[in-house]
């Protein structure tokens, strides 16, 4: 074998068998060869001698024996140890104590998944009903002066026009009267305007015309804001006209 | 297990003569290896023997658990081990970097200075000790009474070629790290 051409091929193979990592076959060519070869016999000294060094280190480390007082202490806290609960070799019973612990999640789990499904289960439905008056009314809030004035002025007519669109008409899918949302004051107006409605055919004509003229004055927004900014209060009656004074 | 068992007369462990026994029978021969594998990882005697008494009490407490009883030594090497790196890690890294400061100030002074046997330890332990923890356990094993592939195999519950090339890989880092020293100083 020409070790120049092949060094860095049989340091490695050198290498491996003094690591304990050659198979047989590539072993004793490998004796065959050193024994020819003097340079790689010195490799192969010098890998032997490396795998002594570090075998022996390691068996250093690790060599020892317990001493003499090692069993005695052993057997001294072995005697003071409570004795193991069972000596069984029951398989069953490895499993009981192995999963008792399991099984307490489990069951935990279990009562709380049949609880949260009995608390679903078990909630009212709601019907869904069409938006009732209450979602316009409050946008019309009229001011007290306004709602003191609409007892005198009880034509129905007289009542805005949004007013007007915030009575629901009947309807066939709900069965209950609808809710509305009335603001103090207004009550006979409206119920007024309801029957009305309902009584007979609504001139609505007559009932625009009517709605436009007495109207306007009840449509003052200034009056509305009269409360959060009462400098203002003089410039809005004033805008009323002199006929109030 | 007589004696213990006499010990503690009456107890759990005295209805059971034959499991008695084979414990007594593994109490003669397993804490001289769990006390060198906790000396491998440890390097203290004292520190070695309370690992080891840890060790075997452990495995009195969940002995009747053990259901294949032949896997016992293996059971009691991982235990031994585990027990072992746990103490180490619990142990102060401030003594641990001291220590290292050490080897490598000894390192840099070259190997005319390292002539005492217990410093050519310190050098193999800090090479040990850098070793992946699954080289480190085959190397340590195998060191121990001079285990072979096959008994290491059984120890630590791995196939046999397993076994075989961390033992090379392991034997290849550590001849990399203290290959320095035979080249200093080939007489050793």
């Amino acid at each position: 074998m020409d070790c120049q051409k092949k060094s860095e091929q049989m340091i490695e193979r050198i290498n491996d068998f003094a690591l304990g990592e050659l198979s047989p076959k590539r072993e004793l060519e490998l004796l065959a060869h050193v024994a020819e070869c003097e340079a790689c016999r010195e490799a192969y000294d010098h890998a032997k001698a490396v795998r002594s060094l570090v075998d022996r280190g390691v068996e250093t480390l690790v060599a020892g024996e317990p001493s003499a007082q090692f069993m005695a202490r052993l057997r001294a806290r072995i005697a003071s140890e409570p004795a193991p609960k069972s000596w069984s070799w029951d398989a069953w019973r490895v499993g009981e104590q192995a999963s008792r612990q399991t099984l307490s999640y489990a069951l935990g789990a279990l009562v709380l998944a049949t609880l949260l499904i009995v608390v679903v289960m078990g909630l009212p439905r709601r019907h869904v009903s069409a938006p009732d008056v209450a979602e316009v009314t409050p946008t019309i809030s009229p001011s007290p002066s306004v709602a003191t004035n609409s007892p005198k002025t009880s034509a129905i007519p007289e009542r805005p026009r949004k007013k007007l669109a915030s009575v629901p008409a009947p309807s066939p899918r709900i069965q209950r009267e609808p809710e509305v949302l009335v603001p103090k004051g207004e009550l006979l107006a409206v119920v007024q305007f309801y029957e009305e409605v309902h009584s007979r055919p609504v001139d609505s004509e007559r009932l625009y015309a009517a709605q436009q003229e007495p109207q306007k004055p009840l449509e003052l927004k200034p009056i509305e804001i009269t409360p959060l900014e009462p400098l203002e209060t003089p410039e809005a009656d004033s805008d009323k006209g002199p006929g109030l004074f | 297990m007589d004696a213990l068992a006499a010990s503690f007369p009456g107890s759990a462990v005295s209805q059971d003569a034959s499991l008695e026994r084979e414990f007594e029978r593994r109490l003669a021969d397993c804490p001289t290896l769990a006390y060198r594998v906790a000396l491998g990882v440890l390097r203290n005697p004292v520190e070695a023997e309370d690992v080891a008494q840890e060790a075997m009490l452990r495995a009195y407490r969940n002995f009747h658990r053990l259901r294949d009883r032949e896997r016992f030594r293996s059971w009691l090497v991982r235990t031994a081990w585990r027990l072992a790196l746990d103490r180490i890690r619990a142990a102060g890294r401030r003594e641990r970097r001291e220590h290292a400061a050490f080897l490598d100030g000894q390192r840099a002074a070259g190997i005319e200075n390292v002539t005492a046997a217990r410093e050519f330890e310190r050098q193999v332990a800090r090479a040990l000790d850098a070793l992946p923890e699954k080289l480190r356990l085959v190397m340590t094993l195998a060191a121990i009474e001079g285990y072979n592939t096959s008994e290491v195999a059984k120890l630590t519950g791995l196939p046999e070629g397993t076994v075989k090339s961390r033992l090379f890989l392991a034997r290849k880092k550590l001849a990399e790290s203290l290959e320095w020293i035979v080249k200093r100083n080939p007489s050793r």
